[in-house]
């Protein structure tokens, strides 16, 4: 059974310059586990999916459902809920709370999802991405390799099983994105399903199915050309 | 140039409703301070616009207290010993009555009842008619009567109706306003009218000589002096004159323009005004305060865009447009606010001198100065608030200006701390806290801003409080536990042994009494002169002398006087203080100064209070003399019924219940009363738009931890509860600094400026339980209720934009 499942899922943006079409009749299903690259040239409507599947944005027409929730007919109230207990995000720019240490912003991914123990847990995820060494640390005082993993980390600590990265590796160097991207695959190991939006197309060789986006159509849903392989045989 | 007003134009269309909130805090500090300005330049104008309009008498001429002239005798001896500096003049007979009004005559007063000649029309102190009818030529042999609308107001009077007058009932058909009387507070021995126990009646001259038993005569002219004489010339010559054309009776020349009741209605205004400016200027620092720090966080908010001007190399000038145009922005709407505030404020409060202190015409004309000083404050508060960080941004590293606000570095000083401070709680939890602690300075000022606001009103609550108490304490000190007494006023100087004075004493009703002579006199010490009112009485009788000095058993020879008497001249017990007091002679009386030692200091919080004993009198030279009889009731009988007997004894001007007249001042409190709750509105809407736009400026620069946190799936609800906690712990610690800072300001407005704007009151910090709540209130409710104002800007919030792009 399939863990996210879109249908003719269209969202159009209305702007004082016209309509824009960010995505047109899109259709997908992916399986539990999976590590899933969406794949597209800047505009093409990558991030919109993205934010359609983390009902962050509702669609203009079409159905979602996302971990046996049908999102498209949940109130505002149940959205939240199912940010909450469903899917987690990564962000390019990491947001993570200036104000809190890296230990603190993993706990608030375990305590807004409601585990006990939260600070435990926290120290656990942290561990997970190589960062028990930085726990007390402000975001200002770590790099963009380390926020991210602390963002990872925080996302994980929600123990939600859907996992949506909007180009995770945008800011970081090749090296530190590899790292991060082997973090990702390896959550799929513990049963989550992560979705990676992503412009690069070296990244996608890397994931179990790949969807190709151009200008808000799905040209192509289907595993690497060359099958999947390891994080560390990508070049960039 | 046109592209940052383009730009400009922008901000302004995205910023407008925080442009409008810094403007009317701006506009309300401004405008507490033009609005309760003007309401005092226009007392002052409408007091001078009713004596002008009402034809208030120049001089006025009259006998010593007790003595009449037949009518036509007194006006004929003013007319000549004025001569051709005259115009007008009118007799009149004026005579204290006991008087009962309201329904059953339930309340008792001490009446003053003027009769006016109406066969001619009234030229001189005209009524203004404030309900029912006047009197006309056509009254002239009626008993028909006007009531002073002080005294109707004060009790709810209808304009027409029934009233006693010395046991005699008579109808009013109006309630009027003179200007003689608009002053209605008095003092009698140790004791004070108002409004509400001294009802002013004016009626046909006729029917007062009946009432008062005076047929024919009069003891009362006003004149008016011809256009171009100088009135103090004409005084002079009326002085001179009078003891020639009217000999055997000594005669009194006043001015109105000396007149101490006259002078009060001014001098009070400027004392209200002393106080009102104290705390109008208080206000307006608050205000003016909270507007540089919130035009500061908004500009500073702009940091990162000076940051990218500066790395693009744009000169310093060119960077400080965009923020000026804001402030100018800011400042010109804030003025434009202002005199619409001012203007309101004005209305309001003038409405409540309207009906409090009523006059018979109201000049208000625009207090243009007054309001341009205020606009200038107005604006060089927010370019002030804008110059400073945009001078400060210009000089760091644009790399630094790049960075959020609160993560500059400078800014981050409470991040070392929070790690070393572990909070309790879920992060969620401990957000707020952060949230102060991380930006220590910014919490900081927010948290004076909230103090500086509120103090003013815990200081103007505590005033009233003080006043109230020392009132009590008063109350207290001059008449001890005792039950209720009645006070009984003689309408003229009695040998205590008189048949007037036995009728009182010898009553059936009556179970105690005590006599006494009231008079007034002034202590005078270097250049200090303090007026005094001398009650002489028996001074080891605890009826009529303070407990402790009752219990002191002074010897006669010396003078008892209030503790603020003797701090303000500056002496002590034992010594030795100049008494002027009158000296009877013939009809009249002179002053004469004698040294008098000080007997005993009562801790009365009325510096006019000053006792003697009556075994003195032969110093006055009245051996045996009375004036007044302090009577209490035989175990059975009312108050009330001792009352209404003694008020039918002939010779008597009024008896009341100890107990109204210590109410009087109270009355007077009302007027500050009502005037408080204008600064209560105001300041709690300052405090609540303070809380407001720190919690708006706060919302917008947290917009993207905001959207993280609703990513996550934390509701709005909760978002907005920590900005409630954030704001309301601010507020917490804000009100305890302007309880801090009110309680300091009390204390100096009561030891400097009280003291000099109502030097006859000494007044002692006290705050009521109820006004620390009511600030406290006030301060929790705004800081309270202005984050929930956020919430709807976070329900329409873009997440997916919000979170999408790097700052
Ligand atoms: N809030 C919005 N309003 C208008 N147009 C938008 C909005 N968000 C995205 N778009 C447009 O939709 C298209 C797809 O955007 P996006 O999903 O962000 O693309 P990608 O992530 O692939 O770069 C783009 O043309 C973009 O301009
Ligand atoms: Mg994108």
């Amino acid at each position: 059974m399939a863990i996210i499942d879109l249908r003719d899922v269209t969202k159009r943006f209305e702007t004082p310059a016209g309509t824009v079409v960010a995505l047109d009749r899109a259709s997908l299903s992916v399986a539990a586990a999976q590590l899933v690259v969406v794949l597209g040239p800047s505009g093409s409507g990558k991030t919109t999916l993205l934010n359609m599947i983390g009902a962050l944005d509702t669609p203009t027409e079409g159905l979602i459902d996302v971990g046996g929730k049908r999102v498209t007919d949940l109130s505002r109230s149940q959205l939240f809920g199912f940010r909450r207990q469903t899917v987690t995000f990564i962000f390019q720019a990491f947001n993570l709370f200036p104000e809190l240490t890296a230990l603190e912003n993993v706990r608030f991914g375990a305590e807004v999802s409601g585990h006990r123990s939260a600070s435990q847990l926290a120290v656990q995820m942290l561990e997970d991405v190589e960062l028990g060494d930085r726990v007390q640390h402000f975001p200002h005082e770590l790099s963009g390799g380390e926020q991210q993993r602390v963002a990872i980390a925080r996302s994980l600590a929600t123990g939600n099983p859907v996992l949506l990265a909007d180009e995770p590796t945008g800011e970081l160097d090749f090296r530190t994105g590899i790292q991060i991207l082997q973090l990702l695959r390896d959550r799929t190991n513990d049963g989550k399903t992560v979705v990676v939006v992503t412009h690069n197309r070296e990244i996608s060789r890397m994931a179990d199915l790949v969807i190709e986006l151009s200008d808000g159509h799905i040209i192509s849903s289907a595993p690497p050309s060359g099958g999947t392989v390891d994080a560390t045989e990508l070049r960039w | 140039m046109s592209f940052w007003l383009r730009w400009s134009w922008r901000d302004l269309r995205g910023r407008l409703l925080q442009v409008v909130a810094i403007a009317a805090i701006i506009a309300l500090g401004s405008g507490i301070y033009a609005g309760l300005g003007s309401t005092s330049a226009w007392r002052q104008q409408s007091l001078d616009a009713s004596f002008a309009g009402l034809a208030a008498h120049d001089i006025e001429v009259s006998p010593v207290a007790g003595f009449f002239v037949p009518q036509d005798q007194l006006l004929g001896a003013v007319r000549s010993a004025g001569g051709q500096g005259l115009s007008t003049v009118e007799a009149r007979l004026v005579a204290d009555l006991p008087v009962r009004a309201g329904r059953g005559g339930q309340i008792p007063a001490a009446g003053v009842v003027v009769g006016v000649d109406l066969a001619q029309p009234v030229e001189i102190d005209r009524w203004k008619v404030t309900a029912g009818r006047s009197l006309g030529p056509g009254d002239a042999q009626g008993s028909s009567v006007l009531l002073d609308e002080h005294f109707a107001d004060a009790h709810h009077l209808p304009p027409t109706g029934t009233i006693v007058i010395a046991g005699t009932p008579v109808r009013y058909v109006g309630t009027v306003l003179e200007p003689e009387y608009l002053n209605t507070t008095t003092t009698f021995g140790t004791t004070i009218q108002g409004a509400a126990t001294r009802a002013v009646i004016f009626a046909p001259i006729g029917l007062v000589q009946r009432l008062a038993d005076q047929p024919g005569q009069a003891n009362d002219v006003v004149a008016r002096v011809r256009s171009g004489e100088s009135i103090d010339h004409v005084a002079a010559t009326l002085t001179h004159n009078l003891p020639i054309t009217l000999p055997n009776v000594a005669m009194t020349v006043a001015v109105r323009n000396d007149d101490p009741m006259t002078l009060a209605l001014y001098d009070e205004i400027i004392s209200e005004q002393k106080i009102f400016d104290v705390f109008a200027l208080l206000i307006l620092a608050g205000a003016g305060f909270a507007a540089f720090n919130l035009t500061r966080r908004v500009v500073e908010a702009q940091r990162r865009d000076i940051g990218i001007a500066m790395a693009l190399g744009v000169s310093p000038g060119e960077i400080a447009i965009r923020p000026i145009i804001l402030a100018a922005e800011v400042a010109v709407a804030g003025v434009a606010l202002g005199v619409l505030a001012g203007w309101g404020i004005g209305i309001w409060v003038l409405g409540i001198f309207r009906s409090e202190v009523p006059l018979p015409i109201w000049h208000t004309p625009w207090q243009g100065g007054l309001f341009l000083r205020a606009a200038v404050l107005g604006l060089v508060i927010p370019l002030a608030g804008s110059a400073y960080p945009v001078w400060r941004a210009v000089r760091v590293a644009p790399t630094d200006a790049l960075l959020p606000p609160h993560l500059r570095s400078g800014r981050h000083r409470g991040s070392g701390l929070l790690r070393k401070l572990p909070l309790p709680g879920s992060t969620m939890a401990q957000a707020p806290v952060r949230r102060i602690t991380i930006a220590p300075t910014r919490s900081a000022m927010t948290v004076l801003a909230i103090g500086l606001i509120l103090a003013p009103l815990l200081a103007a609550l505590g005033t009233t409080d003080s006043a109230s108490a020392t009132i009590d304490a008063g109350t207290q000190i001059l008449s001890g536990n005792s039950a209720d007494q009645l006070l009984v006023s003689l309408t003229n100087y009695q040998p205590s042994t008189a048949p007037a004075v036995s009728a009182l004493v010898d009553s059936p009703l009556v179970a105690k009494y005590a006599l006494g002579l009231n008079t007034g006199g002034y202590l005078l010490r270097g250049h200090t002169t303090v007026a005094v009112s001398i009650s002489m009485v028996d001074l080891s009788d605890p009826l009529v002398a303070p407990t402790a000095v009752a219990r002191q058993k002074i010897a006669p020879g010396g003078i008892v006087i209030a503790t603020k008497a003797a701090a303000d001249l500056g002496v002590g017990l034992g010594g030795d203080i100049v008494l002027r007091h009158p000296l009877a002679q013939g009809s009249g009386y002179r002053f004469v100064d004698t040294v008098v030692p000080i007997r005993a200091i009562v801790d009365s919080p009325y510096r006019f209070v000053a006792y003697m004993d009556l075994r003195d009198e032969p110093m006055m030279g009245l051996s045996g003399i009375v004036n007044t009889a302090t009577l209490v009731p035989r175990p059975g009988v009312s108050i009330n019924a001792l009352q209404r007997r003694i008020s039918l004894q002939p010779g008597v001007a009024w008896a009341l219940p100890a107990s109204t007249l210590s109410n009087t001042i109270r009355d007077i409190l009302g007027l500050v009363t009502g005037l408080f709750v204008v600064l209560q509105i105001v300041i709690g809407m300052l405090a609540f738009l303070v809380a407001y736009n720190s919690t708006k400026i706060g919302s917008d620069e947290r917009a993207r931890e905001h959207a993280t946190m609703m990513a996550f799936g934390v509701g709005v609800p909760r978002v907005v509860l920590i900005g409630v906690i954030e704001s309301v712990l601010l507020g917490v610690i804000g009100i305890g600094v302007g309880l801090g800072v009110g309680l300091l300001v009390l204390h100096w407005v009561l030891g400097t400026v009280f003291p000099a704007a109502v030097p006859e009151l000494s007044v002692l910090p006290a705050v009521a339980a109820s006004s620390f709540v009511i600030t406290v209130v006030i301060g929790l409710v705004a800081t309270a209720s202005a984050p929930t104002l956020v919430a709807r800007q976070l329900e329409r919030m873009n997440l997916p934009s919000t979170l999408r792009y790097v700052e």
